[in-house]
């Protein structure tokens, strides 16, 4: 099954053009989607997840038509927004027993119950289960966010910026969930953070300013700055000097002292050094170009 | 500091559009208030003008009611901005003064608070600008009319309920909280005003009103209308020290505030201080387990899911209960409801002059459902934004919003959760009502009655409400708007229509035809048309329902446009079914109900009934210069089937030429609502007037005076299908109760005029003369009683039928009863010819039958209703012997008192036959000694009647009443002294005072002295009227009162024209008083004089031997009012009684008379002394209330003991 966006656009009133003719096709599979805050990941995803209508475009999810039926995605759908909240004083099992109930899980009951424990166990809630899931703190809130959206086995599931927040411990458990799941349905993961990118996705796309930057995978991506890619440490004052025209990719500080990657065809001089192109330096060469 | 807060405080809320939308709200109420004539609020104003101080005062003192709601968002809005916008942290980690940051916002928001109520002033002077053509009804606006009660109401009530937001919100942080506390202080208000209602609890109902309008009404109730028109608000000591206290409270409340409120927050405030606490969840240990190990899946059928609509709904209908039941509002307002329906239940049972009923299942009702008054709304409007709101609240909306779950299952399961709320405060009630009456040894709890007319009708009206609330949150930009909204939808549909004047139910949303409830029928005449008009509703509702759905917004920040592309995208061919069968329903009933309502019968608007009264008035006036026949005796043969609520009358009757002229063109009266045919021999139809209902007739020979002729008709009812309001409710299913009025009539019909004087003003209309002045030579008004111009005393035979389950009655002696045709019939025949006014009634009825000397004494009464009948029985053979003794023979051979339903209150007097209202007599409960016997009083005023109007009828000019319904009050007075003594009168005279002196302030035209009374000035001639002629028995003796009576029958019983008038009365009388006391005949009867008595001082001392020496200081003073209540001071002479009263005994209300001496007193202050044998508890002037005093509360004093 493939997830085929053609020509996607649309427009806020005010004319903030959020999304700008975005084409992709994802296969199954985990699917990065990049950007920097404000490009236009979260209104794609709330088109993607049914929850808002694009201006003009059309997406098909196999043989359904994403934007015109939406019932029909909403059966296969699970969908983690990125802010959520939950209804106070309800325990993780009932208001996730509701959720299964809405979504049309299991034949009756009994069988609703099964799967709701089984997620809660999956997702490691089980022991907190029968508390109210608006005293659970970040990482089990969002544990608790997955869990709602895998219910019924989803065939597309959305997650969006799922791991800001939580603590590197978090993180590795929440990825390693995903990764598990991602095996054979798509799963969009949209995010600002490159590193979860090229850990996780077979795939990814680069969006900005609501225009799609690039696709293909993430191996591709660096492969396409191979060589043009020069680094440098040096002091603050050769920074400020700034004796080269090359567009900066990116300012690290190591120990206080900068280092320097920048972009170039070739050897730039000034005691540039090549280096292996990572996939943060494609992101911000592409963000630089745009 | 503190001047930062305030100025962010004002200005936050002048950009905003909540605060020009509450003025706005204010404003339109009290504006079409103020323009029209028929709405009202806070009470009748009667004919004061629309812009009186009083007028103002009264709506500003009603306007907290709502204001006070406003008040509350804008207060707790104030309190809890930092908090539910999550800024707490950033705000209060500045370095700020605490009690400048409180008190700026709080004083902000008063400022913003105070200005929905400046909408009262708005709205009067915008409809006076308005309507400045009517220059009577709109006096010149003064500023300090609207500053005052601005001042005294608004300002106050403002600050005291947001005072107590202020602290609830600041301290608990929750809307909920701030919410209930409102409540909490109406449900107090309502009681007040339970309480208020009797008599006794005045000053400590008047404290503790936190909108202050109780010690205004109780400073006012008297202000005739003069004053309301000119005295500006009275700060009295009660109203002073009402505001006082409940400043002082909000002083209170605000410093507790202030006292406890701390900067302190962990993160969301004290929520999340409680929030980690040992049942909070913490992160679960993860015992072992290494984080990239995975785990295996149960074997569960992979399938993809099938959602069901009724599985999705049952889940989000426990969700959506949960978070009802969950809340503390629920528990809080559900605990409060119950409360105020105990409490008005055993509060407000007392009945008119201090008796209880029986409290049976309909009172009930009507109690119940009173005693809710808004708690449905508030309840309606609370919840249904709740549960709109929730997901986005909680901003759980999303992960929702992606389920497959279509929006209809939340719109009905949260549509479901109201009316199952709903339904838990209706059976609360009903189980509160039966336990009221099995506490009260009352076990004919009629279930069923319950059932019908709380959860089927009242709940119908509110399962309405409820859509309404979620077509008004569904269209809201947020939460507060809907709330807005609804409280204007639910205003609009109210009022709206109303001014529009437009009458049909078929656009007021929810709206059924009104129906009265009785024991004898219960809603049987009312069934269909309400059956009907809810289905018609229920459709439309669907509609809406549907349009929720389609509308609800699954993600938030969504315009309008987008919704609506988003509904039409999603939108598929099925699911128009639902919709469009629903619109169709609601077409076809819509369609079937016009006809019905508009076609079949008619739906006359008041518009068109107004006009016709005017037309009627100017085409015929004419006719009251124009000889008509008289009626000599009639035939009737009237059949009634109740089941269908028709009735044809047939009459054959014999008139007469009374007149000196020939008469050449007669005229007859047709009834509305009747088909009527006249068969009259030798006349040809000249003008069927249809529209005003007249018909003119020539006759071919014109009757000669002397000449006596017949003539035939036929009258048939018309009812069938449904009506807009029924409104033929002389017709039943079970007590058909009708006159004779319904047929044709000759000459004019004075009660067809328009009769309301502002709207004659408006019209341009002169002024309506009631009745003619009273002039001794009366000459040819005298011709005329004040019953009907074409009578005088009439015989009278009736043929009457009726389905076999029922009895007939008819005027007379029952000749003859057979059976024929499966239905009954009766014959009667009056044994003396009497006045033509009289009555036919059908019921199934038990019977109690009495003989006292040759009359037959009869009650007629419902199988259900037996409690009082004995009493009744009794009190018609008291009054007849007492005025066969004193007055004149009587002279038919039985006297009836047949029970009627409760749709008219009264009772009414018919030669022999006394027809009595269900509600009123029948379920008197007598039980406690100290209650005045309602049901004894009320007969011997009938049975009165049968001399006085049925033997002796006044002449058609002002003071004819003098002669009917005051002397029915004296004989009603002379039987209760017989049965209850002298001492005790008083227990009955300060309500009829209390009465008296309240409907003065209410009177639309003038006040005139007894001698000329009008028609409809009944607080005259019945309060009045007892009060003053039991005290002139006092002055001269009844016997002597009695021979002046006696004199009148011997001149005018059952004789024709010319008829007595007021003087005929009043001559009598003076004959029989000694001449020192004539100026009581000018005082009670021709000018209006009220007294000012009050006792300043009461002590007693104990003498040797025993007994108590009573000393007062009592106050006198005399006035004689004119027309308009303006009362001037005139000098006094008068006989007053002095005396005390002991303690009442335990479980009796009133106590022992001790002494009572009359005494002559002149204006002034006099010291006077008495001896009484025990312990006096009060003291003072008039202890039996036998004179008209502007204040009776001051007449006695506590006696202080030395």
């Amino acid at each position: 099954m493939q997830l085929v966006i053609e020509n996607l656009s649309k427009t806020y009133p005010g004319g903030v053009r959020a999304l700008d003719g975005v084409s992709l096709a994802i296969p199954t599979g985990m699917f990065g989607l990049l950007g920097p805050n404000g490009a236009g990941k979260s209104t794609l995803m709330r088109i993607l997840a049914t929850l808002q209508s694009a201006d003009s475009g059309s997406a098909m999810l196999g043989e359904v038509d994403v934007l015109r039926d939406p019932v029909q995605v909403r059966k296969v759908l699970g969908y983690l927004p990125q802010e959520f909240g939950v209804y106070p004083r309800v325990s993780a099992v009932r208001l996730l027993m509701h959720m299964a109930a809405l979504k049309g899980v299991g034949a009756g009951r009994r069988d609703r119950k099964l799967v709701v424990e089984s997620l809660l166990e999956r997702v490691n809630l089980s022991q907190v289960r029968n508390k109210a899931v608006s005293t659970y703190s970040g990482g089990m809130r969002q544990r608790f966010g997955i869990a709602q959206a895998l219910l019924g086995d989803p065939k597309l599931l959305i997650v969006d910026e799922p791991t800001a927040g939580l603590d590197p411990g978090e993180r590795n458990r929440f990825y390693n969930l995903l990764a598990e799941v991602g095996e054979n349905i798509i799963v969009i993961l949209s995010t600002h953070i490159v590193q979860d990118v090229k850990e996780l996705c077979r795939n990814m796309a680069i969006i900005h300013h609501g225009k799609l930057l690039f696709e293909g995978s993430p191996a591709d991506a660096e492969q396409s700055l191979a060589g043009r890619v020069w680094a440098k440490s040096m002091t603050k004052q050769e920074l400020q000097e700034r004796t080269w025209q090359q567009p900066i990719l990116s300012t690290k500080l190591v120990a206080g002292t900068p280092a320097v990657r920048i972009y170039c065809d070739s050897d730039p001089g000034h005691g540039f050094k090549t280096s292996a192109p990572d996939l943060e330096d494609v992101f911000f060469s592409f963000l630089s170009r745009a | 500091m503190f001047r930062e807060f305030f100025r962010f405080e004002i200005g936050y809320w002048l950009r905003g559009w909540m605060v020009y939308l509450f003025i706005l709200t204010i404003a339109l109420l009290f504006g079409l208030a103020a323009g029209s004539e028929q709405i009202q609020i806070g009470g009748p104003t009667g004919n004061a003008m629309k812009n009186a101080p009083y007028t103002i005062s009264l709506w500003y003192a009603s306007a907290g009611v709502l204001t006070c709601f406003m008040a509350a968002a804008i207060y707790d809005s104030s309190a809890s901005r930092d908090f539910s916008h999550k800024m707490s942290d950033l705000v209060f980690s500045k370095p700020l003064s605490k009690w400048g940051f409180l008190t700026g916002r709080f004083l902000g928001a008063t400022v913003i608070a105070i200005l929905p109520s400046l909408g009262v002033s708005l709205g009067i002077l915008g409809a006076q600008a308005f309507q400045s053509a009517d220059a009577e009804r709109w006096g010149p606006a003064f500023f300090w009319h609207h500053w005052q009660p601005f001042l005294a109401f608004a300002v106050p009530n403002t600050v005291i309920f947001g005072s107590l937001v202020f602290a609830v919100a600041n301290l608990t942080r929750n809307t909920l909280y701030s919410f209930l506390a409102i409540l909490l202080l109406l449900i107090a208000y309502a009681i007040t005003q339970s309480v208020a209602g009797a008599l006794d609890y005045e000053v400590l109902a008047s404290l503790i009103d936190p909108f202050g309008a109780t010690p205004y009404a109780v400073a006012s109730k008297y202000w005739t209308v003069g004053e309301r028109n000119t005295l500006p608000l009275p700060w009295t000591p009660l109203l002073v020290a009402n505001r006082l206290i409940w400043m002082g409270v909000s002083v209170a409340f605000f410093a507790l505030a202030g006292r406890i409120f701390s900067f302190e927050t962990r993160g969301m405030g004290r929520r999340s201080a409680r929030r980690s606490g040992p049942q909070d969840a913490s992160e679960p240990a993860l015992l072992g387990r290494i984080a990239t190990e995975s785990i295996a899946e149960p074997a569960l059928p992979k399938r993809t899911p099938s959602p069901s609509w009724i599985t999705q709904w049952f889940s989000a209908l426990r969700s959506d209960l949960r978070a009802v039941i969950g809340s503390p509002t629920f528990i809080v307002i559900l605990g409060f409801s119950f409360l105020n329906i105990v409490l008005s239940l055993f509060l407000s049972s007392y009945e008119s002059y201090g008796g209880t009923s029986f409290p049976v299942t309909y009172d009930m009702v009507e109690r119940i459902l009173g005693s809710l008054a808004i708690l449905p709304l508030a309840l309606t409007t609370y919840f249904t934004g709740m549960l709109v709101w929730r997901d986005r609240e909680s901003r759980m909306h999303e992960i929702i919003g992606a389920t497959p779950t279509p929006n209809s299952v939340f719109v009905v399961s949260r549509l479901a959760t109201i009316v199952l709320l709903l339904l838990s405060v209706l059976l609360g009630g009903i189980l509160i009502g039966c336990l009221y009456q099995w506490f009260s040894g009352y076990y004919r709890f009629q279930l069923g009655v319950y059932v019908t007319l709380i959860i089927g009708l009242f709940g119908a009206q509110m399962f309405f409400l409820a859509v309404m609330g979620f077509v008004a949150q569904t269209l809201a930009p947020n939460k507060y708007a809907g709330y807005a909204f609804l409280v204007l939808f639910v205003i609009l549909n109210v009022q709206g229509w109303r001014w529009l004047r437009w009458e049909t139910l078929l656009v007021r949303f929810g709206a059924s035809p009104s129906y009265i409830y009785s024991d004898m029928f219960g809603i049987a005449p009312y069934l269909q048309g309400i059956l009907w008009f809810n289905a018609y509703w229920l459709a439309v509702a669907i509609v809406l329902l549907w349009m929720c759905a389609i509308l609800m917004p699954r993600a938030a920040g969504v315009g309008w446009m987008s919704r609506l592309r988003e509904a039409w995208n999603g939108i598929q061919l099925r699911d128009w079914i639902t919709p469009g069968l629903a619109a169709l329903a609601a077409t076809g009933i819509g369609i079937f109900l016009a006809y019905n309502t508009m076609v079949l019968n008619t739906l006359i608007g008041s518009e068109e009934m107004e006009s016709r009264q005017v037309r009627y008035e100017a085409k015929y006036v004419k006719l009251a210069s124009i000889p008509q026949p008289r009626v000599q005796s009639i035939q009737y043969a009237i059949d009634i089937d109740p089941a269908t609520r028709n009735i044809v009358m047939k009459g054959t009757q014999k008139i007469a030429n009374k007149s000196e002229q020939p008469i050449e063109t007669l005229y007859l009266n047709i009834a509305a609502n009747y088909e009527t045919t006249l068969d009259i021999p030798a006349a040809s139809l000249l003008e069927d007037d249809e529209l005003l209902l007249m018909r003119t007739y020539r006759l071919e020979t014109p009757m000669q005076p002397g000449e006596s002729r017949e003539m035939r008709f036929e009258v048939r009812s018309q009812t069938r299908g449904i009506e807009n309001e029924v409104s033929n409710t002389a017709l039943l299913q079970n007590g058909t109760f009708f006159n004779n009025l319904i047929a044709p009539s000759f000459g004019l019909a004075r009660e067809r005029f328009l009769s309301n004087p502002q709207r004659r003003r408006v019209l341009g209309m002169q002024e309506l003369e009631a009745l003619p002045e009273l002039t001794r030579e009366c000459g040819a008004l005298c011709l005329n009683h004040y019953i009907s111009d074409d009578a005088d005393w009439v015989d009278i035979e009736s043929v009457i039928s009726t389905s076999a389950d029922q009895i007939a009655v008819a005027p007379g002696t029952l000749v003859q009863s057979w059976s024929e045709n499966g239905r009954n019939y009766f014959r009667y025949r009056v044994d003396h010819p009497s006045l033509n006014f009289y009555s036919f009634i059908s019921a199934r009825y038990e019977v109690k039958r009495e003989r006292v000397g040759d009359v037959e004494t009869e009650v007629y009464y419902h199988q259900e209703h037996p409690w009082n009948v004995e009493k009744m029985s009794q009190a018609i053979a008291d009054t007849l012997e007492y005025c066969s003794q004193h007055f004149g023979p009587y002279k038919h051979r039985q006297a009836r008192i047949i029970e009627f339903p409760r749709i008219a209150s009264f009772a009414q007097a018919f030669p022999g036959t006394m027809p009595y209202s269900e509600s009123v007599g029948f379920i008197a409960n007598l039980e406690k000694p100290d209650d005045v016997d309602m049901v004894t009083y009320i007969v011997a005023h009938e049975m009165g009647h049968q001399w006085w109007a049925h033997q002796v009828i006044g002449a058609r000019m002002q003071g004819a009443t003098l002669l009917s319904e005051t002397l029915a009050q004296y004989t009603a007075l002379m039987i209760m002294r017989k049965n209850y003594g002298d001492d005790m009168i008083h227990r009955f005279m300060r309500y009829e005072m209390d009465r008296y002196l309240r409907a003065r302030g209410l009177e639309r035209r003038k006040e005139r002295p007894l001698m000329a009374v009008e028609l409809d000035q009944g607080y005259i001639h019945y309060q009045k009227g007892g009060i003053a002629l039991y005290y002139l028995a006092e002055m001269i003796g009844e016997e002597r009162v009695n021979a002046a009576l006696k004199s009148i029958i011997d001149d005018y019983a059952y004789k024709g024209p010319p008829y007595p008038n007021a003087y005929a009365l009043l001559d009598r009388l003076r004959e029989h008083t000694p001449p020192e006391l004539h100026f009581l005949i000018r005082d009670l009867f021709e000018e209006i004089t009220l007294f000012g008595n009050r006792t300043l001082a009461a002590t007693a001392t104990k003498t040797e031997d025993g007994k108590y020496r009573v000393k007062i200081r009592v106050k006198c003073e005399k006035y004689k009012a004119d027309a308009s209540g303006n009362e001037t001071e005139v000098g006094m002479n008068d006989f007053l009684e002095i005396g005390a009263f002991a303690a009442p005994e335990k479980g009796k209300r009133y106590g022992k008379l001790l002494h009572r001496q009359r005494v002559a007193l002149t204006e002034g202050t006099h010291e006077l002394e008495f001896l009484v044998d025990e312990v006096p508890q009060k003291a003072g002037i008039d202890p039996r209330s036998l004179l008209i005093d502007r204040i009776p509360e001051d007449n006695l004093m506590q006696v202080t003991v030395q």
